[in-house]
């Protein structure tokens, strides 16, 4: 009755460590630990499956350690996955062929191709998306260059625009975000990480360790910006504020296990899992 | 248009040994289309827990909930998918509390048309036209339009939720105690929307402490007793 899936994941695994066969079967929220009794290896995440869909903000929630930044940088190739499939639906013309491949499968250099011209993401920590000493001109064009932009004028033609969007003052394009408060830090990554009209974007706490009112400018931004170019989003947060703000369905996680998916007002006002009930009854 | 069908919840609390707190017990009734059907009852008889049923806040124990959708044919609510849920709840069935539970950064006019925006895909101009003529007809003050509503008094708040609820106007509203706190002219005044909106075709069910509210809206009115519903009154 509606659209097929932007994302599909299904077994999603990653084990830090030599990995044993009982690695799966001896970790997770029901032993209480992510850690395999029999090899030693960290089950960041075990067999995790979701759909996301187009225009849709799917929230992940868990404590430090549940796994949820791994997931995220599984997703986005930062590293490697132990297992697992992810097919990226395309809603152009490229989709027979993305929609039936595996891309953690895939070659690094399909995997780069798909991540420049497909992907963005956002970190907690500015360094990690952003060059803290290039222009943030240059970061953006940077990212437009890897998904073949030529021409500079172009090219600066649109990373003006972006920082425009994300509330820059571009007279800044030539500062590099070394100089630039966390919110502008943030800001620019989100620049950045819009160059390519990307089909998916991941949020990875993006607003943690920020000034209250900071946050609720990037938060604000980052909801006006999902309504205006229909953005598929993962957001990754420990804040169940940030959570029921953006999110319309929402994942929890524990010992790299989803322990429980649903509408996330479902999840914050009625939690199903011992550990969710915990973690809405620990809210401030 | 919407059939209950021994519809039971129970919740379980886990921090709490596994407690189970049975919020009511095998529910059936039926829902006409362009019907207001009242719900009273006393405190804790689950009242609202049915109606967050159907909205799928709570997650149905057991039964079922058939709801003949516009698009989508008949579907069991119960046991829908989050996703066919997502998109009833866009396209067809609304629900208002008591309370505004709204983003505290943005104004009463944008918080009335942003249902409208991320809906109907009308323009920012025209969503913030319609959203001043309602709130305009529900009597809040023009200075109060770009004011934040979580400093408005409650019975402003509630009318600015009203508004919001009805704006994009849903096939089904479920209503749960959106007047409690307002004055006996803003209670008519929502009591006439309520009813042009029936007369335009909404389809509601509207939870109601006061019995009057349920004698100027409602087509039939269900009294829950612990547990069960038992159809008292019709006219």
């Amino acid at each position: 009755m509606i659209n097929t899936p932007l994302l599909t994941v299904r077994n999603l695994t990653k084990i830090f460590g030599p990995g044993c066969p009982l690695c799966l079967g001896s970790t997770g929220p029901e032993f209480n630990t992510n850690v395999c009794s029999h090899c030693g290896s960290v089950v960041a995440c075990g067999n995790v499956a979701f759909n996301l869909y187009h225009n849709e903000v799917l929230g992940v929630v868990g404590e430090s350690g549940s796994g949820k930044s791994t997931l995220v940088r599984l997703l986005h190739f930062d590293m490697e996955a132990t297992a697992g499939e992810m097919l990226l639906h395309s809603p152009d013309g490229e989709g027979s062929r993305t929609t039936q491949e595996n891309l953690l499968a895939a070659n690094r250099y399909r995997k780069r191709q798909v991540q420049s011209a497909r992907m963005g993401i956002v970190y907690q920590q500015p360094q990690l998306g952003l060059r803290m000493d290039v222009t943030s001109g240059g970061n953006i064009a940077e990212r437009l260059i890897a998904a073949d932009w030529r021409s500079v004028a172009d090219i600066r033609r649109r990373a003006g625009s972006l920082l425009e969007k994300t509330e820059i003052d571009t007279r800044r394009m030539d500062d590099p975000p070394r100089n630039f408060s966390g919110g502008m830090q943030q800001r620019v990554q989100i620049a950045k990480a819009l160059s390519n009209n990307p089909l998916l974007l991941l949020l990875d706490e993006v607003t943690t360790g920020l000034d209250l009112s900071v946050q609720a400018r990037v938060l604000d931004l980052i909801r006006n910006l999902q309504r205006e170019l229909r953005l598929s989003l993962l957001v990754v947060s420990h804040d169940l504020g940030v959570i029921r703000l953006l999110a319309t369905r929402t994942m929890v996680m524990k010992y790299g296990s989803v322990v429980e998916t649903g509408l996330t007002d479902q999840v914050l006002e009625e939690p199903q899992h011992a550990y969710t009930q915990l973690l809405v009854s620990s809210q401030l | 248009m919407l059939e209950l069908n021994n519809l039971s919840k129970s919740f379980h609390l886990h921090l709490f040994d596994g407690k189970v707190i049975q919020a009511f017990d095998r529910v059936s009734f039926a829902v006409q289309e362009q019907e207001f059907i009242g719900l009273s009852g006393p405190s804790g008889s689950g009242k609202s827990s049915i109606l967050k049923c159907i909205y799928r806040t709570y997650l149905p124990s057991g039964g079922e909930i058939w709801y003949d959708s516009r698009t989508h044919g008949r579907l069991n609510l119960a046991t829908l998918d989050d996703h066919a849920m997502l998109a009833l709840r866009r396209h067809e069935i609304g629900y208002i509390s008591q309370f505004l539970n709204v983003i505290p950064r943005i104004s009463a006019v944008d918080v009335v048309a942003e249902p409208l925006l991320s809906r109907n895909r009308c323009s920012e101009r025209e969503a913030r036209r319609r959203a001043a003529e309602l709130l305009e007809r529900l009597e809040i003050p023009a200075y109060l339009f770009d004011a934040h509503p979580a400093t408005f008094s409650g019975g402003e708040q509630q009318r600015v939720n009203v508004a919001r609820a009805v704006i994009w106007k849903p096939r089904l509203l479920l209503l749960d105690e959106p007047t409690a706190s307002l004055d006996k002219r803003s209670v008519s005044l929502v009591v006439a929307l309520l009813n042009e909106l029936k007369k335009e075709g909404m389809t509601m069910i509207g939870i109601f402490h006061d019995a009057s509210l349920h004698d100027a809206l409602a087509d039939k009115r269900y009294h829950l007793r612990k547990g069960d519903a038992h159809h008292v009154l019709c006219h």
